[in-house]
């Protein structure tokens, strides 16, 4: 075996995927051959420098409360949210079968009330302005004033 | 397994015992102890949301190491796009009690090989960890990863030819 074919064997070697006439001669040639010893060496040294690197560092606190207190926590929160959720389901549904149990009772009185509103309270303003021609003089002049404020008060904001 | 039935008390022993590997590979793929803590974490909080459909006679930390990954690499791709965070960030190695010129050395070694790591992709570093740390056979990393054979075998020999770096650079 020359060195070329030691070097292509490497990682099979080192994987323990050789057959054992191959894995004889590659030893032999290591043994052998000091260049491709080195190299070797430099594999598993490379190899055993980087296990090292990744498993002696390890997490800086205990996580375990960590994972339990964020499986709590987010556990509660879709519980809060199911909760908010079967709630105003809960209160659309009882406002629906309240309308249609209360709005058939409760119509005619609104209507009644409307009516009687509209009819008689609406047109109060109109029955004293007609009663005081003092008075509609006076809410006209009011109106006018208020009117005269608004636009000045506008053209200020729009020209500073 | 009680841990399947959504006991916590179980689950948080199951964390207990296996914290350690799954963050060694959190740590293989993104190279940053606080990046592995959060990896290590999500990969707990979504095994216990999804164990109830482990199937039984599947090997539980198996699994959870296939979680582990998937996390990784998308933890480590969300990262690339947010911001530039690499193993060039610096660990100072533990002190494990050697003389301060081994230590120095050591600290040397840990630059180099986060240096040399930082240049291999998070697929890469998925497949040298899951056969170096783990000790996975190359069908089993493709099975896990759902990938061609010869693909995780070139992945492994490429990360390993970068860690010889090291050992020649030193040299």
């Amino acid at each position: 075996m020359n060195c070329d074919d030691c070097r292509e064997l490497f990682y099979e070697y080192l994987d323990n995927e050789l057959d054992d006439m191959v894995r004889q001669r590659v030893e032999r040639h290591l043994g052998e051959c000091r260049v491709c010893r080195a190299e070797w060496q430099e594999i598993t040294e490379a190899l055993a420098s980087y296990r090292n690197f990744v498993t002696t560092v390890s997490p800086g606190r205990d996580l375990t409360e960590d994972v339990l207190a964020n499986l709590s926590g987010q556990e509660r929160r879709q519980a809060t949210v199911s909760f908010l959720f079967l709630g105003v389901a809960f209160m659309g549904i009882l406002m629906f079968v309240g309308m249609c149990i209360l709005l058939p009772l409760v119509y005619p009185i609104l209507r009644v009330g409307l009516d009687l509103a509209i009819n008689n309270l609406l047109p109060i303003p109109a029955i004293m302005l007609m009663a005081f021609p003092a008075a509609k003089t006076a809410s006209l002049i009011l109106l006018g004033l208020a009117l005269l404020l608004m636009t000045w008060a506008t053209r200020r904001a729009i020209l500073y | 397994m009680r841990a399947r039935d959504g006991d916590k008390q179980s689950f948080g022993r199951l964390v207990q015992q296996f914290q350690s590997r799954i963050f060694a590979i959190a740590y293989g793929i993104i190279g940053r102890r606080e990046d592995a803590e959060d990896i290590t974490q999500e990969t707990f909080i979504k095994a216990y949301k999804a164990i109830g459909n482990l199937q039984t006679g599947v090997a539980f930390y198996r699994w959870l190491v296939q979680i582990a990954v998937n996390t990784g690499i998308n933890y480590k791709k969300s990262l690339t796009t947010r911001q530039s965070v690499s193993f060039a960030e610096i660990n100072e190695p533990l002190f494990q009690g050697e003389s301060p010129e081994a230590y120095m050395e050591r600290r040397e070694s840990f630059a180099r090989l986060q240096a040399m790591l930082s240049e291999l992709s998070p697929e890469h570093r998925v497949v040298l960890v899951l056969r170096e740390i783990e000790g996975l056979a190359y069908d089993e990393i493709a099975d896990m990863l759902q990938i061609p054979l010869g693909t995780v075998k070139s992945r492994i020999n490429h990360a390993r030819d970068k860690l010889r770096r090291i050992v020649t650079f030193k040299g």
